[in-house]
């Protein structure tokens, strides 16, 4: 495969702390453009590092060794001033567990916070953030603060945020992590209509079997701790997705137990 | 605006209790009959003549200056502990350097009570306005110095990667991030604060100054002035009223994304 069309490609990569700890070992990944990957595995397996590495969210504490190279550039040897560049010129939408949404800001601004840092002008920041607000159902909320919306609306609020600068590559950590069962599926809904259309990059980290078979194209599994990436499945399924209609159906419960088994083996 | 009828009663019950005090205060101080007085005006005082003395002092040339020197060391006090209180705030949260070599000092400076470093502050910067600013300040600053801390410490990380991601430098995350959840602690800490450099001011004029309502206070307790010491008392309760309704104001302004404050 030529590596013009991988946005993502991670190479014998090692992550230690400096607490000694052995985090991540030799992982190896690719990505295609518009890929959609779920990364499963064990609680503390190093998911959440992985995704900081592969943002170029490097820490003082971490000792880092590999390649990782995003939309074609080793994101591990840029310098500050050059890193900065490249999240402007690439773009990078990071949807996180937590509710990153700027309390002081209306949804609106929260949507537009990107278009202070990114001089693009074939982007409409104006027009896009409208489009997006609409697409994640959250029309008239234009001017509600953060605080005014339930966990579900934030959530929907950051995908907007993330989308608005349309970004090439999505990274996502557990977004839904914190919603009840009911909204969480519903999200996960809404999210592969958006991903099919915005037709995003995306690496998704979750540690629900059935979310990640639900979101992703393809679904990694991890080792437990220090975490390397076992076995990588394809999801065979027809995108958009809606939960309620695919679980229990024969396919999905196939690729469930094929993952389960593999997954099963990692867990404590 | 309607009125609920609970507040209403709320209300009258609060009136009831005030003058029913009152009453039993202007009885007790022979101010009904004056065969029946249980203690001397003199030292509790008594309502008619302290209403006397209201009237007599705020239409005096004495009350403007002295509401004069005590507001400005007020004012004075909580700029510049505001504004010192921030920026070293800022220094400390972001200098592990500054803060591992400083924080002992801080901590034992902030035991201390301020009130006891008024007759230094005295001795050495006299009795103008200088001194009364420097109590008001050393009361307002480890306030608002600690709470700057507490904010940029309490700036939840996630928060500054995603802005990171989006492209921002360190100017964004400062303009973006850093100074709007310094606000939210900084204005919090501005509500004790009013009231803190009132305080201040009022104890640096109760060790040495030539005006002031501190001071007015000094004399007339020195006279047997109970009355005037009333009077001085009810402007202070006015005073320090009008300084918190003045920063609630100022806060449910500038932070509209919060649920507005009341504090009594």
């Amino acid at each position: 495969m030529s590596s013009d069309e991988l946005d993502i490609q991670i190479k014998n990569l090692d992550v230690h702390y400096a607490t000694g700890v052995h985090a991540l070992r030799n992982v190896n990944l690719e990505l295609k453009k518009g890929e959609i990957l779920s990364i499963l595995g064990p609680s503390g397996c190093g998911k959440t590092t992985l995704l900081n590495v592969t943002l170029g969210l490097i820490t003082e504490d971490m000792l880092v060794k590999g390649d990782v190279i995003v939309a074609g550039c080793n994101i591990l040897k840029l310098k500050v001033t050059e890193k900065i560049n490249f999240y402007r010129n690439v773009g990078i939408g990071y949807v996180t567990q937590k509710d990153t949404l700027l309390p002081w800001k209306t949804v609106m601004e929260n949507v537009l916070l990107a278009s202070h840092f990114r001089r693009d002008k074939n982007i409409n920041f104006e027009e896009e953030a409208k489009k997006y607000i609409e697409l994640v159902g959250l029309k008239g909320f234009e001017n509600y603060y953060p605080d005014q919306l339930s966990g579900g609306m934030r959530q929907r609020v950051q995908i907007a945020r993330c989308l608005t600068y349309s970004p090439r590559i999505l990274v996502m950590d557990e977004p839904f992590g914190a919603l009840d069962a009911y909204t969480r599926m519903n999200m996960q809904k809404e999210l592969t209509t958006i991903l099919n259309i915005a037709k995003k990059t995306t690496l998704f980290v979750t540690h629900d079997l059935d979310e990640a078979l639900i979101i992703g194209t393809k679904v990694a599994v991890m080792s437990k701790r220090p975490g390397t990436i076992k076995e990588i499945f394809d999801v065979d399924l027809p995108y958009p997705r809606d939960p309620f209609k695919l679980k229990g159906t024969s396919k999905f419960e196939e690729l469930r137990n094929m993952v389960w088994e593999c997954l099963s083996k990692e867990a404590i | 605006m309607k009125i609920s009828l609970r507040t209403i009663y709320i209300n009258v019950v609060r009136f009831v209790i005030l003058a029913v005090l009152v009453f039993l205060w202007e009885l007790a101080s022979g101010g009904i009959y004056e065969d029946f007085e249980l203690i001397s005006p003199l030292i509790i005082g008594r309502p008619s003549l302290i209403a006397e003395d209201f009237i007599r002092y705020v239409t005096s040339d004495l009350f403007i200056r002295d509401l004069s020197a005590t507001m400005q060391a007020t004012i004075w006090g909580l700029i510049i502990g505001i504004v010192s209180g921030v920026g070293l705030g800022i220094i400390f949260a972001y200098s592990k350097f500054v803060e591992d070599t400083f924080r002992p000092f801080v901590v034992a400076i902030n035991t201390l009570p301020r009130p006891a470093l008024a007759p230094l502050i005295t001795i050495w910067f006299g009795f103008g306005i200088i001194s009364k600013i420097l109590v008001s300040w050393s009361i307002v600053f480890f306030i608002i110095f600690f709470n700057t801390i507490q904010g940029i410490k309490s700036i939840d990380p996630d928060l500054i990667k995603v802005v990171k991601v989006m492209g921002s430098g360190r100017m964004g995350i400062i303009r973006h991030i850093i100074l709007p959840a310094i606000a939210t602690w900084v204005f919090a800490a501005f509500r004790v604060s009013v009231s803190f450099a009132l305080i201040g001011a009022v104890i640096g004029e109760f060790v040495g100054a030539h005006a002031g309502l501190g001071y007015r206070i000094l004399v007339a307790s020195g006279l047997f002035e109970t009355n005037r010491v009333f009077t001085v008392l009810i402007i202070l309760m006015i005073l320090g009223i009008c300084l918190v309704k003045f920063s609630e104001y100022v806060e449910n302004k500038v932070l509209k994304w919060k649920p507005p404050t009341a504090i009594y």
